[in-house]
């Protein structure tokens, strides 16, 4: 029997439940780690003595947003000064729940993966290295900056403004590009043994074969990623009433958006995966 | 118009104003105040420092060669020895200079200029003394610092007596520098703003009101006829303050000449890609400078001129000019944007900006303002700064509010934010206790300014607005900008203005914010019940009242069985306890529950309840926007 692929994706949907709710769930407990200092903050401003404070702190104006922002400021950056640490090894132990996934890929798909050992050291580089990449990548764009006020004095404001969203849109390009290599890289790291040149090299192969279509792939995955995060924005503007001022209804909302980002996230690791030999 | 006029006028105001304050005993707020007759204001005042000019501006060189007579009479009371310059470009010297030297004191787009600019005097020869050479006599530096020589002395060789004139016949070469602080060129952009050797305005009593150009001040000029004659290449477009007279041709030039009477600065700008649209708004001819792309803004700008020329006429006095000359910097050359001169004011913004905020609407009704506040009335913008940027301020938010409602100030994500709510949010950013009527070079930085002269003014306007009735504010103002037109008005003057609409409270108030930096924040500091005999309850609410402005303010108060009450509590004493005897305790308290005095110093500690209920939704948001920003920098 043929199976279409939107059909092979669908069947691979309940392999990623486990670990795209395990992800969700170390997001959820890790940012929220991160969020603390707006909770204490918000408990010491004393807007809790008010009648309907969420409503009156959302209400049309802003006046009482800004006023706790401005009272608990002090507080509120000391809290966040302290936990840049915390930012960054958040940052880097989202490798977990990512290996995780792609562990879960590598046994249903070859029964077997390689041992967390090998695998986590490896990703950590991988990904050090993506965004030592990705900042070489911003060196041209800051120049272009610097040159702006040379070339705008020539052109309409408007001209230029479209090169420049053309030159954003070809970084884009270029990090959707860095992006996927960084995955294929990872997906093999996990799937098979070998050393770290035999890999790179067969992902350069990969990508010279088919990186324009991987590429244009994963850009659309990104692009209803994204896609889901202003639905469920657009979704609380609707609503605002609701949205903003009822404690739950947000946060409803905003991790139905993470839960879809993080499938569609599994979804793209999956369709790498089922590319690799068996 | 003659004075029996104004005190005819004057006196059916006062009835009309009797009526007001009788009509407020009735409630908080009082309806706004009817047409005011204020069309037949004068449109000009006798001049006392004009100038015929001609600038040739060598376009390659951003350089202007100006040469012309500056026309002086001695309106004090007391002969005159001396005359002083402002020679305000000097300041683009270098960044040695009074403007550039503190850089913590530097604002207004202050970046370092790449290549600096000066003015130099070549030829001043007063005419009615002989035609005696004056530039010898010119001293080199401003009064006191060597460093600087943007305010010049310049002895005369005899007295000049008053009411006695004197011409001046000078020549000189203006260096612009590139684009810095408002001034300057860009490219082959040209925006030449205090490019003239002006004089600086005498006093009454015979006091030369002069000084060095300050990063944290602005001017202050007598009032005078202005003719200019610009000579442009002929790919020029220009804008300019006054009427465009006439035009001639020669080759490869074209010469404008623009005249402006009653006004007491003189602006232009000049570049070849500027778009033009005529407009007739209430009666008079707005011209507007705007480069390629931006033609939304362009319609933007024009539907909120629309709106506000007859709002600012009928709330402070008519515009007095023909011709007013709006200019949209392009975008490499944004310093020169949200500026004011007489006649002339500059907006700013990206050219997509018009599309997604109001920001060029809000500059515009801001620069638009000043043409009362600075153009009418000429106050000493150094000495007391609140008198221009703060009025106007309150005078920009209440145009705004009436344009665009309450709520419309920035919308960033879906949050609507209240010009108020962005104003006390900077105001609180920097200390309270400095008063606002102190002069310019007083404060520390341009943050200290921005936080106490444009945004505590506003908002203790809006407060007095809030608690004794808009309609008396309005009034009080419109007194003030009608007696003050084409004047050089004090702080005397306003509260004078002021003295006759607010009660003696809301003037006392505002003496205390204005001139001894006080304050206020009310705090509903114990909310606490006991049982009486009977099933009764006794609630006790106590509210304080830090600070020494008084304001009189409400009392929220809600029962356990949801009743709700209020009291009004006239904070004369620092602290009160009110009872209430009931079956049902009182559950929550809210003192100023409208959040009228805007100059609270912490409306979170105006409140209590008998329990706290945590609002989890920051909490939530901030979970959101960080597992957002782990989304962006994950792989």
């Amino acid at each position: 029997m043929t199976v279409s692929l939107p059909q092979a994706r669908a069947q691979r949907i309940p392999a990623l439940l486990a670990p795209v709710l395990l992800w969700q769930l170390f997001e959820v407990c890790a940012y929220g780690l991160l969020a603390l200092p707006v909770l204490t903050a918000t408990s010491d401003s004393g807007i809790g003595h008010f009648p309907e404070p969420a409503r009156l702190l959302f209400s049309d104006g802003g006046l009482w947003l800004l006023e706790l922002i401005h009272q608990q400021r002090a507080q509120l950056l000391a809290g966040f000064a302290g936990r840049g640490w915390l930012l960054s090894l958040v940052i880097c132990a989202e490798l977990v729940p990512e290996w995780w996934l792609l562990r879960t890929l590598a046994l249903r798909r070859n029964g077997a993966a390689q041992p967390a050992r090998l695998v986590l050291p490896r990703l950590g580089l991988l990904t050090l290295a993506l965004w030592l990449l990705r900042g070489l990548s911003l060196l041209p764009v800051l120049l272009l900056g610097l040159l702006q006020p040379g070339f705008s004095v020539r052109f309409d404001a408007r001209v230029l403004d479209l090169a420049l969203l053309c030159a954003f849109g070809l970084w884009l390009l270029l990090q959707l590009l860095l992006s996927v290599a960084r995955d294929l890289v990872a997906v093999r790291t996990v799937f098979a043994p070998g050393s770290l040149r035999k890999l790179l090299r067969r992902t350069l192969e990969t990508l010279s074969a088919r990186g324009g279509r991987l590429t244009l792939r994963y850009g659309a995955y990104r692009a209803l990623a994204l896609a889901t995060v202003l639905g469920g924005e657009l979704l609380l503007l609707a609503l605002p009433g609701a949205a903003l001022a009822l404690a739950g209804a947000g946060f409803i909302v905003h991790q139905l958006a993470l839960f879809a980002r993080l499938m569609l996230r599994g979804l793209w690791l999956s369709d790498l995966a089922e590319r690799e030999p068996a | 118009m003659s004075i029996w006029r104004q005190r005819s006028r004057a006196r059916a105001h006062e009835v009309a104003l009797a009526l007001l304050l009788l009509g407020s005993c009735a409630g908080p707020e009082l309806p706004a105040p009817g047409p005011t007759p204020v069309d037949d204001l004068p449109r000009s005042t006798p001049p006392v420092a004009s100038y015929t000019l001609r600038a040739e501006l060598d376009a390659a060189a951003h350089v202007i060669h100006g040469s012309g007579e500056i026309h002086w009479v001695n309106s004090s009371a007391v002969p005159v020895q001396e005359l002083y310059l402002h020679l305000y470009l000097n300041a683009f010297e270098g960044p040695h200079t009074l403007l550039y030297r503190d850089p913590a004191r530097r604002a207004r787009g202050g970046a370092v200029s790449r290549r600096w600019g000066h003015i130099q005097i070549e030829r001043i020869v007063a005419r009615q003394l002989a035609d005696a050479d004056l530039l010898p006599a010119l001293e080199p530096h401003s009064p006191g610092d060597p460093q600087d020589g943007t305010d010049r002395r310049l002895p005369l060789p005899q007295p000049i007596a008053p009411g006695a004139a004197l011409t001046l016949d000078v020549r000189w070469t203006s260096v612009l520098p590139e684009l810095s602080i408002r001034t300057g060129f860009v490219g082959e952009f040209h925006f030449a703003g205090q490019w003239f050797p002006k004089l600086a305005r005498l006093e009454p009593d015979g006091q030369w009101a002069h000084f060095a150009f300050d990063p944290l001040s602005e001017f202050y000029s007598d009032y005078g006829d202005y003719d200019v004659t610009l000579d442009v290449p002929e790919q020029m477009v220009v804008g300019a303050t006054g009427h465009l007279n006439s035009e001639s041709r020669a080759p490869g030039r074209r010469a404008l000449r623009y005249q402006a009477d009653s006004v007491h600065d003189f602006a232009w700008t000049a570049w070849p890609r500027f778009r033009q649209r005529e407009e007739r708004i209430a009666g008079i001819d707005v011209h507007l400078l705007y480069p390629p792309g931006y033609e939304h803004d362009a319609d933007v700008t024009v539907d909120v001129l629309r709106l506000a020329l007859p709002h600012y006429g009928a709330r402070y006095g008519s515009y007095p000019y023909a011709d007013l000359t709006v200019v949209h910097p392009p975008a490499e050359a944004l310093e020169a944007g949200g500026m004011e001169y007489p006649a002339l004011i500059t907006t700013g913004g990206l050219w997509h900006e018009s599309y997604w905020s109001r920001a060029v609407e809000y500059v515009t009704v801001h620069e638009l303002g000043h043409q009362w506040f600075y153009g009418l009335l000429a106050s000493n913008e150094r000495r007391w700064p609140f008198l221009d940027e703060g009025l106007n301020s309150y005078a920009e938010s209440v145009a705004l509010r009436e344009f665009f409602g309450t709520t419309a100030s920035a919308t960033p994500l879906g949050l609507q934010l209240s010009g108020e709510a962005l104003r006390r949010y900077v105001m609180l950013s920097r200390s309270a206790s400095l008063p606002i009527a102190l002069g310019a070079t007083e404060y520390r930085s341009m943050r200290d300014v921005g936080s106490i002269v444009y945004q505590r003014t506003a908002l203790l306007f809006q407060t007095l607005a809030n608690v004794y009735g808009e309609a008396l504010v309005a009034e009080g103002l419109r007194r003030y900008a009608v007696r003050q037109r084409f004047g050089h008005p004090t702080p005397d003057d306003l509260l004078a203005a002021l003295a006759e609409t607010l009660p003696p409270a809301a003037l006392d108030n505002t003496r205390k914010a204005l001139f001894e930096g006080h304050g206020v924040n009310y705090v509903l500091s114990k909310l606490e019940t006991t049982a009486l005999e009977g099933g009764l309850v006794e609630s006790r609410v106590s509210v304080k009242r830090d600070g020494e402005l008084q304001f009189p303010v409400l009392l929220a108060l809600r029962t356990a069985a949801g009743e709700q009450l209020t009291e009004r509590w006239d904070s004369a004493e620092t602290a009160h306890v009110f009872r209430h005897r009931g079956q049902s305790p009182i559950v929550s308290a809210w003192v100023d529950p409208n959040a009228a005095v805007l100059l609270d110093d912490n409306l979170l500690d105006n409140a209590a309840s008998d329990q706290t209920r945590l609002p989890l939704v920051p909490s939530e948001r901030s979970l959101a926007a960080l597992q957002w920003l782990g989304g962006l920098l994950a792989p």
